[in-house]
């Protein structure tokens, strides 16, 4: 008896192009830009603990993210462990912050104090502020892709970058993997103890597995050349464009803009300092 | 032979080769996948702790310390625990998590740089538990002095007792606790490849 599998060659395959981003603007980015323009937008923010310059920040990136295609529901609903954590700093902050101004509440080492509060404020603003557009940059980027830009425009040394790659393409196997462990402890009668205990064991025979997998994948790398003194050619080009420096511009304009203003209303308040 | 096979285990070499490369990677990524599932319930922990005690939500910090110190203590080469929790966090930071591009790229180099120095002031020769703790505990300060930076509105107290908090994390579990993880993968044979594998057989 045989049965015929058909295959479609591969050159008839065609795959939907799936969007690297739910901006049309940051899909023209290269992905590398995208980490430089999260740091030159997070860091400034970092000098000024006011409610002035991170509203005004969070504000301009909505606005703009929202001319670039993801409106602010949309923003909102992707972002929301953002704001969860936005709340622990708030928090934190506000009960054991320095105290200022007249005190509100007081509870053994809690005090929270009119400065304390408007501390926390600024804190859950400048979180948010700082963590809303890189999460927004992050989404739908494709690694390979982010390899590429780091080799050829950042010259990051290639064989720990495409070697990084490589353990990335691993993430779908590991939940495959995990899925399997998983099955066939079962099947021996193992992990119907404790449910953290069973997350350590089995977390543990992932590692074995991965790490098998690892030293077998490393093996076939070389065997195809990898890691070897030649130089090595691309496949692929990186290149940056107009569009990656006017998103430069546009993130170091916006702390600019909203720090100024803070400076300018008499808002400013250098972090470093109680 | 064993000539051979001994002379192979004592020479420690510092140069990466292709397996150390992919398996810090993988490293890696299996702990960018824990920091990213601990990223969506660290809340209830750490902020409960962190709202009840000033500071003593650090304690939990070493959910995203390990890294690091583990890559390094398994493949023992210079730059690996710097490599591993920098691509952890780049992990994290691709699956979605609360801290942005930035926030977690940043944090995760700082995290690395520390666990790094924990291994070169002692010239990348000693990869024991005393180097591997130390790696930890430096993780741990690193975290603790980059939420003190940006959290600047704390007081001193709620600021040093969270530090202190996550340089002892970073020491028992994200650093001795590694060594004997390492020492069980040890013991499954998957290490051969490597030195941290081959010490156990000499003994």
């Amino acid at each position: 008896m045989t049965e015929t599998i058909g295959v479609v060659p591969h050159k008839e395959r065609h795959d939907e192009p799936r969007a690297t981003s739910p901006s049309w603007f940051i899909a023209k980015l290269n992905p590398v830009s995208r980490f430089i323009g999260a740091m030159l937008l997070c860091v400034p923010m970092f000098l000024s603990l006011d409610v002035v310059s991170a509203s005004t920040a969070l504000l301009i990136d909505f606005a703009l993210l929202w001319i670039g295609g993801v409106n602010p529901l949309m923003v909102l609903r992707r972002t929301w462990m953002v704001w969860i954590a936005a709340v622990g700093s708030f928090v934190s902050v506000t009960l054991y912050g320095t105290a200022s101004g007249a005190i509100l509440f007081r509870f053994g080492l809690m005090a929270v104090s009119e400065g304390s509060l408007y501390a926390g404020a600024a804190t859950f603003l400048r979180v948010a502020a700082i963590a809303v557009p890189g999460v927004i940059f992050a989404l739908g980027l494709d690694p390979t892709d982010l390899a590429d830009g780091l080799v050829q425009i950042l010259h990051l040394p290639s064989k720990f970058v495409y070697g990084g790659l490589a353990g990335m393409r691993m993430v779908t196997l590991l939940q495959d993997d995990w899925r399997a462990l998983g099955l066939s402890r079962r099947s021996r009668g193992l992990g119907d103890g404790s449910a953290i205990r069973r997350v350590f064991m089995q977390a543990f025979s992932l590692l074995v597995v991965s790490i098998r997998r690892g030293t077998k994948l490393a093996t076939a790398m070389e065997a195809r050349g990898f890691g070897g003194d030649a130089p090595r050619s691309q496949a692929r080009t990186s290149r940056l464009h107009g569009v990656d420096w006017l998103f430069y511009l546009i993130c170091m304009a916006i702390p600019a803009v909203a720090l100024l203003l803070a400076y300018r209303t008499g808002y400013w308040h250098w972090s470093f300092r109680n | 032979m064993t000539d051979i096979q001994s002379s192979a285990v004592k020479k420690h070499s510092n140069k990466w080769r292709v397996v150390d490369i992919v398996v810090a990677a993988i490293i890696a990524v299996a702990s960018g996948v824990i920091f990213w599932a601990w990223d969506l319930i660290y809340a209830v922990p750490i902020g409960i702790f962190d709202s009840l005690t000033p500071g003593l939500g650090g304690l939990f910090d070493f959910m995203w310390l390990f890294a690091g110190p583990l890559a390094a203590i398994i493949v023992r080469k210079p730059g690996a625990a710097l490599f591993a929790e920098t691509v952890a966090a780049l992990i994290e930071a691709l699956m979605g998590n609360p801290f942005g591009i930035g926030g977690s790229l940043i944090v995760g180099m700082f995290q690395g740089l520390g666990a790094e120095i924990g291994f070169a002031v002692f010239a990348y020769k000693k990869w024991n538990i005393v180097s591997v703790t130390l790696a930890g505990a430096l993780t741990g300060l690193f975290n603790g002095a980059y939420d003190w930076l940006t959290h600047s509105g704390w007081t001193v107290l709620q600021g040093s007792t969270f530090t202190i908090c996550c340089v002892i994390s970073g020491a028992v579990m994200g650093g001795a606790f590694m060594w004997v993880v390492q020492f069980a993968l040890a013991k499954t044979g998957v290490l051969d490849r490597f030195e941290s594998g081959r010490a156990q057989e000499l003994v």
